[in-house]
């Protein structure tokens, strides 16, 4: 063993592949369990399946293989430029005088695996374009029999069975079964799309499957199903996993539906639709027809002559209902007249009866009359000797004038057949 | 799937009866109208009748692929 110890004049020299096999083994003991970071650099991915690159920083560049047995679990694609943490073991290749790493596990830095892998597949398909969004197909509207792409053991399809029923049976289905997770689900599925697209003759195309983590859906990020969907000549529908989860299958469909559920009645919204506005025109249909009779028939029945005796009589009605009405106010005019008639009579008779002489005779006045009838009021129109009528309230006296006196009333006391002088009260004779 | 646009040819048709009854129409047009529109009706009630909801599924064997029906309820068994 050469050592740099125990050099001597004597020691012997090695031959190259001595010394190499020298160098390998302490390499390889040293460096048997190495975690590494760099970028990748001249990535190379070969037929054989085995990966070569570089890893590099800003001083050092270490030679690296992947093979086939190690990467095949891999999901991403080595790249130049990305950083990558590297485990695997140090090996020295003789017949090249070099050494690198044997890798048995790449995993990226600052994203996931699985995030990169989605990534790096939707950057070449869309690079393809075969995602690109004027490529997506319109979902035809009334579509007779619908492709459902899913596993039969899976709740998906009874969700999109259920809902299908439930909306609209004017919608054939065609079932193409296919794993939906796990080793060659992907190529199943691709297959099931292709066969539907081939054999069944369906309107439009939906693959779907329920829930679960990525790994489970990640047959749905793979580029067989990918190429699948895009190159179905047939619209595709996707409804994979859960609302948040978007899949390159998503991405590649003509449409992506957050559920299966929801990708069914996507589907049979159209008919399901067009059932209903043939509902809603008949019913319309019938009621404005039914209108138009009405009207017609009342246009009719306002015309004829039945109509019209109607309106006559109708009219007779008013018109009597009016003189009746008149009549019945002329009434009530006259007799308010009346009334009014009778009361200004009543006042005035009793006014009558106040200024009655009566009342003033019976409260012992009398009244004198000459033979020639005039009334006497003034001691002056009679002379000694003169004959009067003297009238009572009960009777009449024949009367001589035997004195007549001028002046004043004389006093209460006197005189039995005294004629008093009649007392003019003014106010009842103008009154 | 021509039968199916025929459908939707055949309710657009009854739209147009529709909106023209909607408007000012004369009495003998009105029948006419409707008489077109009951027919186009029918014709869709038949249509809609006669729609079959069918499940099939796809079956490989070995002279190639074919369909064959459904049995929907083996699914609910299969799920208890």
């Amino acid at each position: 063993m050469y050592s740099a110890k125990s050099m001597s004049p004597l020691h012997p020299v090695l031959s190259v592949s001595q010394l190499t096999a020298q160098i390998r083994d302490v390499l390889e003991e040293v460096f048997e369990n190495v975690v590494v970071v760099g970028e990748i650099s001249n990535a190379k991915v070969y037929s054989s399946g085995h990966w070569y690159f570089s890893l590099k920083d800003k001083d050092a560049t270490l030679p690296c293989v992947c093979f086939k047995a190690s990467n095949s679990n891999i999901k991403f694609r080595i790249e130049d430029g990305l950083m990558v943490i590297v485990r695997g073991k140090l090996n020295v290749y003789p017949p090249k005088g070099g050494y690198q790493l044997v890798a048995n596990s790449l995993e990226p830095v600052g994203i996931g695996e699985w995030q990169l892998a989605f990534q790096q597949l939707k950057e070449r398909l869309t690079k393809e374009g075969l995602l690109d969004p004027s490529k997506k197909r319109p979902i035809p509207m009334l579509p007779r029999r619908i492709g459902v792409v899913t596993s039969t053991a899976g709740a998906a399809l009874r969700d999109i069975l259920s809902a299908l029923e439930r909306r609209n049976k004017l919608v054939n289905i065609v079932i193409a079964n296919a794993r939906v997770q796990g080793e060659g689900s992907a190529e199943e599925v691709a297959r099931a799309i292709q066969d539907l697209e081939k054999i069944a003759d369906v309107d439009v195309i939906l693959v779907a499957r329920g829930g679960g983590s990525i790994e489970d859906l990640w047959s749905f990020n793979s580029e067989v199903v990918a190429r699948a969907v895009s190159q179905c000549r047939v619209p595709v529908i996707s409804g994979v996993g859960h609302e948040t989860d978007i899949t390159i299958c998503d991405l590649a469909a003509d449409l992506r539906a957050p559920t299966p559920t929801a990708a069914a009645e996507l589907v049979a919204k159209g008919s399901a639709e067009l059932i209903e506005r043939w509902h809603y025109l008949r019913k319309r249909m019938l009621f404005r027809v039914e209108d138009r009779l009405i009207r017609a028939r009342q246009k009719v029945l306002r015309l004829s002559p039945v109509h019209g005796l109607n309106r006559y009589h109708d009219r007779l009605k008013r018109e009597r209902m009016k003189v009746l009405h008149d009549r019945d106010r002329m009434l009530h005019a006259v007799s308010n007249l009346l009334s009014k008639a009778q009361h200004s009579w009543a006042q005035n008779s009793q006014q009558l009866q106040a200024l009655n002489p009566q009342n003033v005779l019976s409260r012992g006045f009398s009244i004198l009359r000459r033979s020639d009838g005039h009334i006497v009021r003034s001691a002056n129109e009679v002379s000694d000797g003169d004959i009067l009528e003297g009238i009572l309230f009960d009777g009449s006296l024949k009367l001589v004038v035997i004195k007549k006196e001028e002046g004043q009333l004389p006093a209460q006391s006197d005189c039995v057949n005294c004629a008093r002088a009649v007392e003019v009260i003014p106010h009842t004779v103008s009154g | 799937m021509t039968v199916t646009v025929d459908f939707e040819t055949k309710l657009t048709e009854l739209e147009k009866v529709v909106l023209e009854l909607d408007g000012e129409v004369k009495l003998e047009r009105a029948l006419e109208l409707f008489d077109k529109g009951m027919k186009l009706s029918v014709e869709c009630e038949t249509f809609l009748k006669g729609a079959e909801h069918k499940v099939e599924i796809l079956k490989r064997t070995t002279s190639g692929i074919s369909t064959e029906p459904f049995e929907a309820q083996l699914l609910e068994v299969a799920h208890k």
